[in-house]
């Protein structure tokens, strides 16, 4: 049976044109494109759209317009959500670099065999647990009635109230990006060679002193795109911003969705879209640019 | 300073893992509410949620949505992986470059653009719509995992085959595909348990009836804090262990350090 129908296929690929079978490559190829094909046809769509002018009845008029940018550069809510959106992001990817160089170097370089695998387990498990889940764990140990409430209230007889707050969001965020930034960086640390930081202690270089002349230096491409990964997925967050934020503490994303099911603005929500792709990619140019240019966390090494 | 590195280790695995803890603890609760210091012991919570109307229907669809995503991302990826390595393609940097818009464009902005073509085409709160959405974001993970096994490959196994005298697609077939197998295996496991757990573009383009076990914890978790939710959330603290052993069985996870 599966031996029949691999001679049917090569029967029906002898009959091919010539032409045709040099080209298989790009016959095979063709299903990835045209999948993310649809995804771009719809961007362009967005584009389009935002172009367009908001009728509260009709939705939008095809009448070109470029009110919804000038609404989103006009009104403070948009500034202030954008600069909440960079600024926690930035902080959350900040500090998976903090720690994810250490848990990534002694991920790697642990002699343990059964400590290294915890340390992996730990470190996968958030990728398969979804968001809704993690913003769960977080609601029972932040939210009213909640872990540190109780352990506050005991202690010292306040209760301590930190969720839908920034905080609350950076640690839902950070739990969710740090396994992006360990698995980023593990690969770059076991490519530094170990003999090189042998060689700086025994020119009489501390760990510590080895660690910071020898080691990240040689780490920089890894923790570019470590920060790149974790900020670019950290800036465009809905789910995160939403259970643990509850609407004080939205994002972009946040707001794109509510203008859209709300508001039924579809142009204003297409354009804060476009807005927010613009200025993610501009934040990842910069940052490329910049790292291109000097060695933007140590000197000399 | 050891203890320092290990306090800091210690801290980094207790922000991993001490959600998922609490989680779980919650679900033995016997409060209809989770509070601090949980009180009593029960198991009643799972059978309620596991039986309940909207973990089944999510259920449902959620398996409905990330199995026809993963059934999709076989061929569609394993196809681009071997033609972006094997074969004469031109573009090749450019068409790489178009096949990680799925992870540089933001989910957000995925789902709203497949919400615009799928309101064309009548598809939104298709569930088929939603597991080809959840395929598209994540396709970037099947190319790659196909594409490290396909340079992991011997190029001479090939070379052995088609000397032998065995057609191309036989050689592709017998050859070519068994070598490729743990690569498609884990890659397809990844579409799956991703396209289980996917959240964003599943809320933009699902209706009520269509709701996706996500967005089901998701508007639960809004109305209340029972502890039914925290036995569901449970089962996905499961699943997500169990996709781990697998992947080490099948790959080994020391790949995931390279």
């Amino acid at each position: 049976m599966c031996g029949l129908l691999v001679d049917l296929l090569i029967a029906v690929k002898e009959r091919l044109p010539d032409r045709l079978k040099e080209n298989t490559g790009y016959l095979l190829i063709a299903p990835a494109i045209a999948s993310v094909g649809v995804m771009v046809a719809g961007l362009i769509q967005l584009t389009y759209i935002s172009f367009l002018t908001f009728d509260p009845i009709k939705l939008f008029l095809p009448e070109p317009s470029i009110k919804s940018y000038l609404t989103i550069f006009s009104r403070p809510v948009y500034g202030t959500v954008m600069v909440r959106t960079l600024g926690i992001s930035l902080l959350v990817s900040l500090s998976c670099l903090a720690l994810g160089i250490p848990y990534a170097y002694y991920l790697v370089r642990t002699e343990s065999p059964l400590l290294q695998k915890i340390l992996i387990v730990l470190a996968l498990a958030p990728f398969f647990i979804g968001e809704i889940v993690k913003a769960y764990g977080w609601l029972i140990i932040l939210g009213r009635n909640g872990l540190i409430s109780y352990v506050s209230k005991s202690l010292f007889g306040v209760e301590l109230n930190l969720i839908y707050t920034p905080f609350s969001v950076y640690l839902g965020l950070l739990q969710t990006m740090l396994p992006f930034a360990v698995f980023v960086l593990a690969p770059a640390v076991a490519a530094v060679p170990r003999e090189t930081e042998m060689a700086a202690q025994n020119l009489g270089a501390t760990p510590l002193q080895s660690f910071i002349h020898v080691i990240l230096p040689q780490l920089k491409p890894g923790i570019l795109s470590a920060f790149l990964v974790t900020f670019t997925i950290s800036a465009t967050e809905y789910a995160i911003p939403d259970l643990l934020g509850g609407g004080l503490v939205d994002f972009v994303a946040n707001q794109i969705y509510t203008v859209l099911f709300n508001s039924l603005n579809y142009p204003l929500a297409a354009a804060l879209s476009i807005v927010l792709v613009l200025v993610v990619s501009l934040v990842v140019y910069l940052v490329l640019k910049i790292g291109r240019v000097g060695n933007i966390f140590i000197r000399g090494g | 300073m050891p203890w320092l590195r290990r306090i800091l280790i210690a801290g980094i695995v207790a922000l991993f893992i001490l959600p998922n803890i609490i989680i779980v603890t919650a679900s033995f609760t016997e409060s209809e509410v989770i509070t601090f210091p949980p009180r009593g012991l029960t198991l009643k919570w799972y059978p309620e949620a596991l039986t309940s109307d909207w973990f089944l229907k999510g259920l449902v669809n959620s398996l409905i949505a990330a199995g026809f995503c993963t059934l999709l991302s076989i061929p569609v990826g394993v196809f681009a992986a071997y033609a972006l390595l094997r074969m004469r393609i031109r573009f090749r940097d450019i068409i790489q470059v178009y096949l990680l818009l799925p992870f540089t464009v933001p989910l957000i902005v995925q789902g709203v653009s497949l919400l615009f073509v799928y309101a064309r085409t009548g598809l939104v709160g298709n569930i088929l719509g939603v597991g080809f959405a959840l395929m598209e974001i994540n396709i970037p993970f099947m190319i790659w995992s196909v594409t490290s096994a396909v340079n992991a490959m011997d190029p001479n196994l090939e070379n052995a085959s088609k000397s032998l005298g065995a057609e191309e697609i036989q050689t592709f077939l017998y050859v070519t595909l068994p070598s490729l197998m743990p690569g498609v295996l884990s890659g397809a496991l990844l579409m799956f348990i991703l396209g289980l757990n996917e959240f964003i573009t599943s809320l933009i383009l699902v209706t009520i009836d269509t709701q996706t076990l996500p967005v089901a914890l998701y508007t639960k978790i809004r109305t209340t804090i029972s502890p039914s939710i925290a036995a569901a959330s449970t089962v996905y603290i499961l699943l997500a262990l169990v996709t781990i052993y697998v992947l080490d069985k099948v790959v080994g996870l020391k790949n995931y350090l390279r």
